[in-house]
């Protein structure tokens, strides 16, 4: 198996090392996102914790801070579902299996949560275009969603594992077919498919690698 | 207008905490794209979170979203939640006409392609739309099928409308719309068909 997220890491030793950092940064931050759905609302070490953050924040958006290294497009890691750097994303990190479907097991919590104790129908609804998208892009190239359908079968539960699953079904030009589903328990809860556009290439675009990504 | 879900005058300690939080994600993803020095603070934020978690409920005692002093579904939503960082979060009002509409901008954690909104989120907020409207209806319940159709990008930090429609009912069938517009014109629309808690008159 092969974890597509690798296709998005950086190349240099610096931007792994930051990358890493951020990464880790995101990852104490997701606890973060958690936790403030599980305390007393009031409490008021969440004034504290609040300050201590916004000192963190204050830090990481002074402008004149700036490493003279390139960072690249982020790919897939900044993205709301399986950015690794993003502190709202559960993240969902998808390996590609020998035909290339894309697969992922995650457990959601409570910041994901529509009616009581199971997964927000809109929240399936994010997860199914992404994993869709990256079934089209798995190298993380920009791709439109132009539609996308999605079927809800039956309610999806917190807290335990569920498999998501994509492929591409088609490709006709600039056009992809993808679909996918999220399964619990061996049933397709939530099944989806999707038309999706790749952006004409502009000269702007021509001299990246060989992945199709841009430099920032 | 009502306000369906309301705005706190004066926010709540957990509130003013999301805020926080959602301010830091936007600076960590900031970071990497301005290429900030020093970005690694994750011992400070894991101390901040270890004392959170001496204070915190089980995960799984927490589902029905009234821990301790605790108000509701609303404040929780991913897409509403004023405590929920996932959430903008948005805020609808209920129009004379049964719709639902709430503005919104849309920091970088929602982006997808480069400054531009993530369609799946486009997804997220038109479902909890459609479903406020039906609710307004009288008609609340949950979602079967959604086709979203993405006709122009969405752009980030920009005023995006956001709009949910019932369209009718058919026993426990519920059609309804939802578009996303920016500068008046529609980004994204979008069909559901949601199943009533209860059968219709």
């Amino acid at each position: 198996m092969t974890v597509v997220d690798n296709l998005s890491l950086p190349v240099t030793d610096v931007e792994l090392a930051y990358a890493g950092a951020l990464e880790r940064d995101a990852a104490q931050l997701r606890r973060i996102v958690d936790l403030l759905l599980r305390v007393d609302v009031d409490d008021p070490l969440l004034l504290d914790v609040a300050d201590e953050l916004d000192v963190l924040s204050e830090h990481l958006e002074n402008p004149t801070r700036t490493v003279t290294e390139t960072i690249r497009n982020p790919g897939w890691r900044h993205d709301p579902v399986s950015g690794v750097e993003n502190a709202i994303a559960p993240p969902i990190v998808l390996e590609a299996g020998p035909d290339g479907t894309l697969t992922a097991e995650v457990e959601f919590g409570l910041p994901y949560q529509g009616p009581n104790s199971f997964v927000h129908g809109g929240i399936s609804a994010m997860v199914m275009d992404h994993v869709l998208s990256v079934a089209t892009a798995p190298n993380g190239g920009t791709i439109f969603t132009a539609q996308l359908t999605v079927r809800y079968h039956r309610p999806l539960p917190l807290f335990v594992p569920v498999a998501v699953v994509a492929r591409l079904k088609e490709r006709e030009g600039r056009k992809l077919w993808a679909t996918g589903e999220i399964v619990v328990d061996g049933k397709v809860a939530v099944s989806a498919e999707g038309l999706f556009i790749e952006p004409r290439p502009t000269p702007a675009q021509a001299p990246v690698g060989s992945d199709g990504r841009e430099d920032s | 207008m009502n306000e369906v879900d309301s705005a706190p005058c004066d926010p709540r300690a957990v509130e003013v905490a999301a805020r926080a939080v959602r301010r830091l994600t936007t600076a960590i993803l900031d970071a990497r794209v301005r290429g900030a020095a020093n970005p690694d603070i994750s011992k400070k934020i894991s101390a901040l979170a270890d004392r959170l978690q001496d204070v915190a409920a089980e995960p799984r005692e927490c589902v029905t979203g009234e821990t301790g002093s605790q108000d509701g579904v609303l404040a929780r939503s991913p897409v509403s939640g004023s405590k929920n960082p996932v959430a903008v979060p948005l805020h609808f009002e209920q129009c004379e006409d049964g719709s639902s509409l709430a503005h919104a901008e849309f920091p970088r954690q929602y982006q997808g392609p480069p400054g531009i909104v993530h369609g799946g989120v486009s997804g997220l907020v038109l479902d909890v739309a459609m479903a406020v409207a039906n609710r307004a209806a009288g008609r609340a319940g949950v979602t079967a099928e959604m086709t979203l159709r993405y006709l122009r990008p969405t752009p980030l930090y920009t005023e995006v409308t956001v709009r949910g429609r019932h369209v009718r009912a058919e026993g426990r069938k519920v059609w309804s719309q939802g578009t996303l517009e920016v500068n008046g014109e529609p980004t994204v629309v979008c069909d559901g068909l949601f199943i009533a808690k209860e059968p219709g008159l």
